[in-house]
């Protein structure tokens, strides 16, 4: 990966979650509860949107309009999903840590 | 469960619409969730702070017209360009900028600072000052103080009293002299006061306890500044100091009193040290100070009283007795008291505050002045703008926004000004400003605010003006910029030089008052007298503490009295014939009084040495009164002599009587006047008449005598036309303040003027060259400009003659003597201004006129 093309930390959790998301639907608030289920951390939703529109400027996820529900007040949601080119850059990400991983070996050992 | 509505507003009005339903919707889910979990507030509040970050770079609406932010860049450079290329007009504009800014902040700090006195006192708002209003002769008077029975009876029989406090300062009839160890001091600044003084008022105590400090007999509490003085490191609390040869014991130490406060003094000590027997009626030296269980009206207060007293017998208006107590709120007292001495006036607010406008008017005029002559060089900008397409809305933003950029650097300017100007202005106006108060956040504010209406109320009219030009017209060479907005610079030039020369006007008239205040023959000689506080032992030994000093060449006379002649105060009244009573003014003198001071008597003699050993043998007096009492008991000078008295008791004979002499202010007439043979007691000061040339040899001397009769009390002195002086000290300070201000707003005048004389000049420079060609001479050049714009402050001095006349007399309304305005000061303003206005414009225009007119006609 050349430089400049890096995820940040939030960036690569938040491309996690809409992954893991892809069938219940990712959007700006079920990626803030999932994030806080996995992680125990609180990320406000401003942030997680900045960081969907990001991830989609770049084109790591693609986005349309879902459908409006009342637990929303009537409000439509934008769902979000993990592009063709965000699959190769998650694969690519945990071939990285796999390296790392190999190398370390167990932990328990060390 | 619904979110709330303004939150929702919000995101709606400043966020893209495309954005804004997802955005709500995952507030809306987060809000719910919220809302079951942790509660309806949490709820509201999470959903508030969540909506806020949601507006940020990312979310909010773009500007549709981006060719207007592209172009924001541009219109800055130009405007920097603009001041940079044209130094001399934006030096001008600049400048007077950023002096009447600096003028306007410093009298707005100043107005602020009179408007924050006694505000500090938590309890402020319900606490109210007592004065006492007596009928004297027909007339009421009003002094603030209060007799002792007035606290307790009123929280005795009023429950809408919560409590009060009493103070006493001796200092009112003579300093106090202090001591600890060595050292020892006179000091005015001491006072008596109740337990409750610091329940009732906010004074910060850094030691001791406040419900207890002052509760017992001989405590005191010393101020930080004090304690230093006395104790320097050294502890204090529990030391004993000596005041008048009694030992009080320090009980606690409190933070200096704030110079925004009324109430000032150096030294608290309990009310009961002075005081133990039950309060009276009859003496009345005390002020009291109330705090009531909520806001009260203070009228019905005074009312209420005044049946109490009539109750009590003290009051009785039927038969012309009348006594009665009114209630100032504390908040009042600083700027609409007129019985308290040395406060504010919410006159001079007024007055100071329009100055500050007057003169950022005359700064603004400057500027919108300078702009619009200075529009025909900038047209040809506009018409390109314009042809390139620009709006009208986009011209007059840009002309408004480099308005904003001049003030923006003239404000800055006028903070560095304004730095160098407050200690200066502390010492003239007496009230200390520090430049901390511009973080208040009010005072932040107010600039914040002063910056925008300033750049908007400077550039609109240019903005309006240049938004408007033709471009097809500029392009083609139509505009020539004369004669467009003539009239309009030409009436604010008028405007400018009304308020100059208004203000130069008044600043004469002030003078002249002072100068008439100063060179009054006041009936007594107040130049080289010594007015020393005298002790006991003094008193008591006068006689020999007479002839020790008087051995001295340099002292001339010496006279010990109660009171001294520019300000006694001491009200007492004579017997009439038929149980009548007529209020008068006196004081205590002694032999040599007359001659001390200098006056002069019309009939009769001075008291002599026997005289005043009959008063003290066998209670005899001799009373010298002035000429207007003399009137007043219906005698001509000569028949006064020899006539019985009776004045509080004292019986006696007239002995003389002196030509009225001012013993008050100049604000007050002359009334009635009794001096006075008395024993000891009424003694405080000595007068002692000294010669000029060696003025230091003779305070010597005095004190070397003074410390072979009293070797404990210190000595100290003051001068008598000092003390006279003191008594003028607002109108000397308005003179100050009044002649620095019309210099500044005369200044910034001038400069505006010079920058409109030299743009007519350059505009009509070919005018000029083809003048000289057939043969005009220098002079007819400059005379030619001068009459243009002598003709306008000439229009402007005949508008500003009845303002300034009509306010002058106002003011000198205020002093019983005055002079007269007369011709002098108008005439003395006028010949002022022409004469800075002829410089300046006989500078730039002699630069035209000079010029060879083949240079200017050149190019035709």
């Amino acid at each position: 990966m050349s430089k400049g093309n890096f995820l940040g930390e939030l960036d690569e959790l938040v491309l996690l979650t809409t992954a893991v998301l892809h069938d219940a639907g990712a959007y700006g608030y079920s990626v803030v509860q999932e994030i806080e289920e996995k992680t125990g951390r609180k990320v406000s939703l401003s942030a997680v949107h900045t960081v969907l529109y990001r991830l989609q400027d770049r084109g790591l996820v693609q986005s349309e309009l879902g459908g409006a529900s009342n637990s929303r007040g009537g409000r439509r949601k934008r769902l979000f999903y993990v592009s063709q080119l965000g699959k190769q850059s998650i694969a690519k990400l945990k071939h990285q840590r796999d390296l790392y991983w190999q190398e370390i070996g167990d932990l328990s050992l060390g | 469960m619904k979110p709330p509505h303004y939150a929702d507003k919000l995101i709606l009005w400043l966020c893209r619409d495309s954005l804004a339903d997802e955005i709500l919707g995952d507030l809306y889910e987060e809000y719910q969730n919220n809302f079951t979990k942790k509660g309806k507030v949490r709820a509201v509040v999470q959903y508030w702070i969540g909506a806020l970050r949601f507006i940020n770079t990312r979310t909010v609406k773009r500007n549709n017209r981006l060719n207007n932010n592209a172009m924001l860049k541009n219109y800055i450079i130009i405007a920097f360009r603009n001041i940079a290329r044209q130094k001399v007009y934006s030096a001008i504009n600049i400048g007077g900028l950023a002096t009447g800014i600096a003028c306007s902040i410093l009298l707005g700090l100043y107005i602020l600072n009179e408007l924050s006195y006694d505000q500090f006192h938590e309890n402020a708002p319900r606490i109210v000052k007592a004065s006492m209003e007596y009928d004297m002769d027909g007339t009421i008077g009003e002094v603030s103080s209060t007799p002792t029975a007035l606290l307790p009876s009123m929280q005795d029989k009023f429950p809408e009293v919560k409590t009060g406090v009493r103070l006493f300062y001796p200092s009112m009839f003579k300093p106090v002299v202090v001591s600890y160890g060595t050292k020892a001091f006179q000091e005015k600044g001491f006072c008596y006061a109740d337990s409750t003084f610091f329940n009732i008022f906010s004074f910060t105590l850094t030691k001791g306890d406040i419900s207890t400090v002052l509760d017992q007999p001989y405590n005191i509490v010393l101020t930080e500044s004090s304690k230093e003085k006395y104790f320097g490191d050294k502890q204090a609390m529990d030391q004993t100091l000596i005041v008048e040869g009694k030992s009080f014991k320090v009980t606690g130490i409190m933070k200096d009193v704030p110079s925004n406060s009324s109430i000032q003094f150096d030294f608290l000590a309990s009310f009961s040290s002075f005081w133990q027997k039950d309060p009276i009626w009859g003496s009345a030296n005390y002020l009291t100070y109330i705090e009531m269980n909520q806001l009260v009206d203070t009228d019905v207060l005074s009312s209420k009283i005044q049946t109490e007293l009539q109750k009590v017998g003290m009051s009785d208006p039927d038969n012309g007795r009348y006594f009665g107590i009114k209630f100032t709120p504390l908040l009042d007292i600083h700027l609409y008291s007129d019985v308290d001495e040395g406060g504010g006036d919410i006159k001079n607010l007024y007055v100071f505050g329009s100055i500050a406008l007057l003169i950022l008017l005359i700064a603004i005029i400057n500027y919108t002045n300078l702009t619009i002559a200075r529009s025909f060089y900038r047209a040809k900008e506009v018409g390109l703008r314009k042809s390139l397409g620009a709006y009208n809305q986009s011209v007059f933003s840009q002309i408004i926004g480099e308005s904003f950029v001049t003030v923006s650097i003239a404000m800055i300017l006028s903070l560095i000004l304004l730095y160098f100007m407050l200690p200066l202005f502390t010492e003239v106006s007496g009230s200390k400003i520090e430049m901390s108060i511009l973080l208040k956040p009010i005072v932040f504010w107010s600039l914040f605010g002063m910056y925008f209406l300033i750049s908007i109320l400077a550039g609109i009219y240019p903005a309006m003006k240049m938004a408007g030009f033709n471009p097809v017209d500029i392009l083609k060479g139509k505009y020539q910029g004369t004669g467009q907005g003539a009239f309009l610079r030409k009436s604010l030039i008028v405007v400018q030089f009304f308020i100059s020369l208004s203000l130069i006007i008044a600043t004469v008239v002030i003078y002249k008052q002072l100068n008439f205040i100063n060179e009054k023959n006041l009936g007594y000689n107040k130049e080289n007298v010594l007015v020393i506080p005298v002790s006991k032992e003094i008193i008591s030994k006068s006689a020999e503490f007479k002839n020790v000093i008087l051995a001295n060449d340099n002292i001339k006379a010496v006279s010990i009295v109660g009171e001294t002649p520019p300000n006694i105060q001491g009200g007492y009244s004579i017997d009439l014939p038929g149980d009548k009573s007529i209020g008068v003014v006196a004081v205590a003198i002694d032999e040599s009084y007359i001659e001390t001071s200098q006056m002069t008597l019309v009939a009769g003699r001075a008291l002599s040495l026997a005289d005043m050993k009959r008063t003290i043998d066998a209670k005899e007096y001799s009373f010298i009164i002035n000429e207007s009492a003399s009137r007043m008991l219906g005698w001509e000078p000569d028949e006064a002599l020899g006539q019985e008295i009776k004045m509080n008791g004292r019986e006696g004979q007239v002995q003389g009587v002196v030509k009225n002499f001012h013993f008050r202010a100049l604000y007050e007439e002359v009334s009635p006047l009794v001096l006075f043979s008395e024993q000891s007691w009424a003694y405080n000061y000595a007068m002692i008449s000294i010669n000029g040339q060696n003025v230091s040899l003779a305070i010597d001397a005095i004190e070397k005598g003074w410390h072979t009769i009293d070797e404990a009390t210190p000595f100290s002195f003051n001068f008598l036309d000092q003390e006279f002086n003191n008594l003028h000290v607002n109108a000397n300070r308005s003179s100050k303040l009044l002649s620095a201000f019309s210099v500044l707003a005369i200044l910034i005048a001038s400069l505006g003027l010079f920058g409109i004389v030299s743009f007519s000049m350059v505009q009509r420079a070919k005018e000029i060259g083809v003048r000289k060609v057939l043969g005009a001479t220098v002079t007819n050049v400059l005379v030619l400009a001068n009459k243009e714009f002598l003709f306008l402050i000439l229009l402007a001095f005949i508008l500003a003659i009845p303002a300034s006349y009509w306010a002058m007399d106002e003011w000198l309304s205020t002093f019983a003597y005055h002079v007269n305005i007369g011709v002098l000061p108008m005439v003395l303003g006028l010949l002022f201004t022409l004469l800075i206005a002829i410089c300046t414009i006989s500078f730039e225009s002699l630069k035209a006129a000079l010029v060879n007119p083949v240079e200017s006609l050149r190019n035709e």
